[in-house]
């Protein structure tokens, strides 16, 4: 029984870790965000565009290469999309995470297990890549 | 009505689906959705994307509040996402395919059934299987606090609920919701794990079974920034005040209301899905 409640008691600073983790990325996520998105308002605040209707054509970078240019050059929607791309990649970070705390506890098996979870998260993020 | 009160009167609305949506535990993304179609006339792809980052920015937020008290079982969340991230691409790729009154009806039913699932009280059923295979092989058994005592569990019908969570994340990728009444399910009924294990366990996995989606949606245009934006700020701001809420407020009648306008909502998805309207 000992052994078991020592696990227990890793697993939650390793819980705590992931938690502060997972805090921080969404806060800096939200931050850009509301100074990307808010500072777009105030520039144009009198524009409607249509959302009625979906056009698959970007009107907007996606790529992160050409997202980080458009940042270099102040471009608001760029600061916003980098918000939500952190927030999409916030995940990722907490499964790397795992496997880093999984190797440490010499736990195999999970290890095995959070690199599938990590491919399979790779795979829908680099998709845009496909030949 | 300009873009500036369109953010405005979409980050008012999502406030409250997601203030709504933490105090019942129901989640805001399955009201987010119907809202935006319905009330703001945006297209379906963009709500179901802009839905999608809200429900990350919203899992990802409470899982770490859950995750301090230390209830969530991270084993069997890492492998379960297994199976809802392999349902989440699935999802995504079918909703290219999918023609929006397909979609929008399969809304629909989801959110009667999460109206009805949230109605139907849950009620413990402790599994009585210390000896089985799979679950023992990954190790799932654990511990949590009752009345501040450590107490053992254990875990049930492993490929059931391996199962049942490829539907979860079919259905989150198809739709942009996070799907946790159906995550819920799978793990107290399939699994038998305890309540308050299943609830944290569930809103863990919901972030990386939305971000499995979140890619294929983002290369196909489907996540417009200044819609996506007044979504997901308000929904992070509701649902960390529904949180803080929870805490002393009777939320039965308030589950019973919410419960309601998610039927509602659910009828007019199917109707407009139905006749086309959308």
């Amino acid at each position: 029984m000992a052994t078991n409640y020592q696990l227990t008691s890793n697993e939650t600073s390793m819980e705590a870790k992931i938690a502060l983790l997972l805090r921080f990325s969404v806060f800096s996520a939200a931050t850009a965000i509301l100074c990307g998105g808010g500072h777009f308002l105030l520039h144009h605040s009198h524009n409607m565009p249509d959302y009625r209707s979906f056009s698959n054509t970007h009107s907007y970078p996606y790529s992160p290469r050409m997202l980080l240019l458009q940042v270099w050059r102040k471009d608001d929607l760029a600061i916003l999309q980098c918000g939500l791309l952190l927030l999409i990649t916030t995940p990722v970070l907490r499964v790397l995470y795992s496997i880093k705390i999984f190797t440490e506890q010499n736990d195999y098996l999970y290890v095995g297990i959070s690199i599938i979870v990590l491919l399979m998260l790779l795979y829908s993020l680099l998709w845009h890549l496909r030949p | 009505m300009n873009i500036s009160e369109f953010s405005l009167l979409v980050f008012a609305a999502s406030l409250l689906a997601g203030l709504l949506g933490a105090m019942t535990g129901l989640g805001g993304g399955v009201v987010i959705i119907p809202l935006l179609v319905l009330a703001f006339k945006v297209n379906i792809h963009y709500a179901i994307g802009a839905s999608l980052i809200s429900v990350i920015a919203t899992s990802s937020g409470s899982a770490a509040a859950y995750l301090r008290k230390g209830l969530t079982n991270i084993r069997i969340g890492m492998f379960l996402e297994i199976a809802t991230t392999i349902g989440a691409i699935f999802g995504s790729f079918l909703a290219t395919r999918t023609s929006t009154k397909v979609i929008a009806s399969t809304l629909g039913v989801v959110l009667l059934c999460s109206a009805a699932t949230s109605v139907r009280k849950r009620k413990q059923i402790f599994a009585n299987c210390p000896e089985m295979g799979i679950a023992r092989l990954l190790r799932f058994d654990g511990f949590y606090p009752v009345d501040g005592v450590m107490q053992p569990y254990w875990v049930c019908r492993v490929p059931l609920g391996f199962a049942l969570m490829v539907v979860a994340g079919t259905l989150s990728g198809l739709l942009g919701i996070g799907s946790g009444a159906m995550k819920v399910l799978a793990m107290d009924e399939a699994m038998r794990i305890p309540l308050k294990v299943s609830t944290t366990t569930s809103n863990f996995m919901i972030g990386v079974t939305a971000a499995a989606s979140a890619g294929i949606y983002w290369s196909r245009g489907y996540i417009e920034p200044m819609i996506a934006m007044p979504v997901t700020l308000g929904a992070l701001v509701g649902s960390m005040l529904g949180a803080a809420v929870l805490v002393r407020s009777k939320t039965h009648v308030v589950r019973a209301t919410f419960a309601a306008v998610i039927a509602l909502l659910g009828c007019e998805m199917i109707y407009s899905g139905m006749t086309g309207k959308i």
